[in-house]
């Protein structure tokens, strides 16, 4: 199982990921961005346990658009 | 009081959306898409969800839901954010002020034009008044579901097609009608949806609806705070942040969650059919009096919803409306914000008496109203 981190400018996407994660069965958390790099001011990060591609391509899947992402096997 | 003024607000509200508005003081009383603290989130999380339940609403993608203070906010939202030096606009004669009044100034100021086009209970020939205005610089058309004064239902789908054959958006204008008639985003061809969340939708008042189809390039009328990209100077680009700057009306829209859920429970379908018993019942009763004067057939087969104006015809609407008003009925005389619809329908002048039903009226108000309409009528 695969931890990965998305991160969202706005909490309206970390939301709407976060159900489509759990759509999947995957265990989720929503935070505040910990560590926001340049430009992610004020963002969300998403943490999902899964598959990562299965998951990136859901979220593909519902246009939704993640400003970074980090995949920890 | 005995309610008949659901067309300018619903009344009553579900238990339902006043005990959400009521809670939602503590449990929702932190900030949405600031913090990352349990309340916030529980703030957002509602927020999406009542965002989620409106998109399903109306066939839309949760994200290009905008909630907004009114109808009146979105129409202007809609207009000012398409409006661009020599655009023009094409509207239908039943238009409210909230769609003519930004309009007229902006026309004032040199920024746009916009043409009228005549409704006619002629579906082919609306639709061909609509296209006859089509101008090259054209940007939009702005059409009403339902007149809010008669009831009246422009052919929308139809004039939405035309329209994008021309490469013109389509904004519908569905403050009267929202709740009550089904309306489809993708199926009406609408591009813009603007509606009020406080009338058919039962939510409080103060809370209102902007949905776009798709990424429109719409401006924005507001700029400010959003809990998005806050280092950056810009205002972000994506919906519905591009278009929510400032706190939102977080006990509002816990309302207006309660309502939609309300709406979604029980079915557009049924209550039209509830609020359209009630009207021809009433439209039945008062046709057979010489003394009113109705406006509108509901039998004439040209679709309407159910939105009756008449007229006592000694008096004036605004003076039928006060002696109603004795008898703890509540109506609205006068013109209805929509002088355009009063002018097309000769009622400029004297304005008319307006019944607007909801889900909640019974058989027993509705006889109560038309005996008191008769007595003042003889």
């Amino acid at each position: 199982m695969d931890k990965v981190i998305f991160k969202f400018n706005s909490i309206t996407y970390a939301i709407k990921a976060k159900n489509t994660a759990e759509g999947l069965g995957c265990k989720t958390k929503i935070m505040k961005n910990p560590n926001p790099k340049k430009g992610e001011g004020c963002g969300y990060s998403l943490t999902v346990f899964g598959n990562a591609d299965e998951i990136k391509n859901a979220f593909d899947t519902v246009k939704l658009k993640y400003t970074g992402i980090e995949v920890y096997k | 009081m005995i309610y008949f003024d659901n067309g300018a607000t619903s009344y009553p509200k579900p238990f339902s959306v006043v005990n959400a508005v009521q809670r939602s003081f503590c449990d929702f009383c932190a900030n949405p898409g600031r913090g990352g603290y349990n309340s916030a989130m529980k703030s957002a999380e509602m927020i999406y969800n009542a965002r989620s339940a409106a998109a399903d609403l109306f066939n839309a993608n949760t994200e290009n839901v905008i909630f907004t203070s009114g109808c009146t906010y979105s129409l202007n939202a809609a207009i000012k954010g398409l409006c661009r030096l020599g655009s023009h606009f094409v509207i239908s004669d039943l238009e409210h002020n909230s769609v003519v009044r930004p309009l007229e100034k902006l026309k004032k100021s040199g920024k746009c034009d916009y043409s009228v086009a005549k409704v006619t209970p002629d579906e082919s020939e609306t639709v061909n008044n609509f296209v006859n205005k089509f101008r090259k610089n054209t940007v939009a058309v702005i059409c009403t579901l339902s007149s809010n004064v008669f009831g009246i239902m422009p052919p929308i789908t139809k004039i939405a097609h035309e329209a994008h054959k021309n490469g013109i958006l389509f904004i519908l204008d569905a403050a009267q009608g929202a709740g009550y008639l089904p309306v489809d985003m993708k199926k009406t061809g609408a591009d813009i949806i603007c509606c009020a969340g406080h009338k058919g939708l039962f939510g409080p008042m103060g809370t209102g609806l902007l949905i776009l189809s798709k990424d429109i390039n719409i401006d924005t009328l507001a700029e400010g705070g959003t809990g998005s990209n806050s280092e950056s100077l810009n205002q972000p680009v994506l919906s519905p942040d591009k278009f929510e700057s400032g706190t939102p009306n977080v006990h509002g829209i816990a309302g207006l969650f309660e309502g939609i859920k309300f709406v979604e429970n029980i079915k557009c379908e049924n209550i039209l059919m509830h609020e359209n018993k009630i009207i021809k019942y009433i439209f039945d009763e008062l046709k057979a009096c010489q003394s009113i004067i109705l406006y509108t057939d509901f039998y004439d087969g040209v679709q309407k919803s159910p939105v009756l104006s008449f007229n006592v015809k000694s008096k004036k609407s605004e003076e039928t409306a006060a002696l109603l008003a004795e008898n703890g009925i509540c109506v609205r005389g006068g013109l209805h914000c929509a002088p355009l619809a009063h002018r097309k329908m000769g009622t400029l002048g004297v304005g008319t008496v307006r019944i607007t039903p909801s889900w909640f009226t019974d058989e027993k108000e509705t006889e109560f109203l038309v005996n008191c309409i008769k007595k003042i009528a003889k």
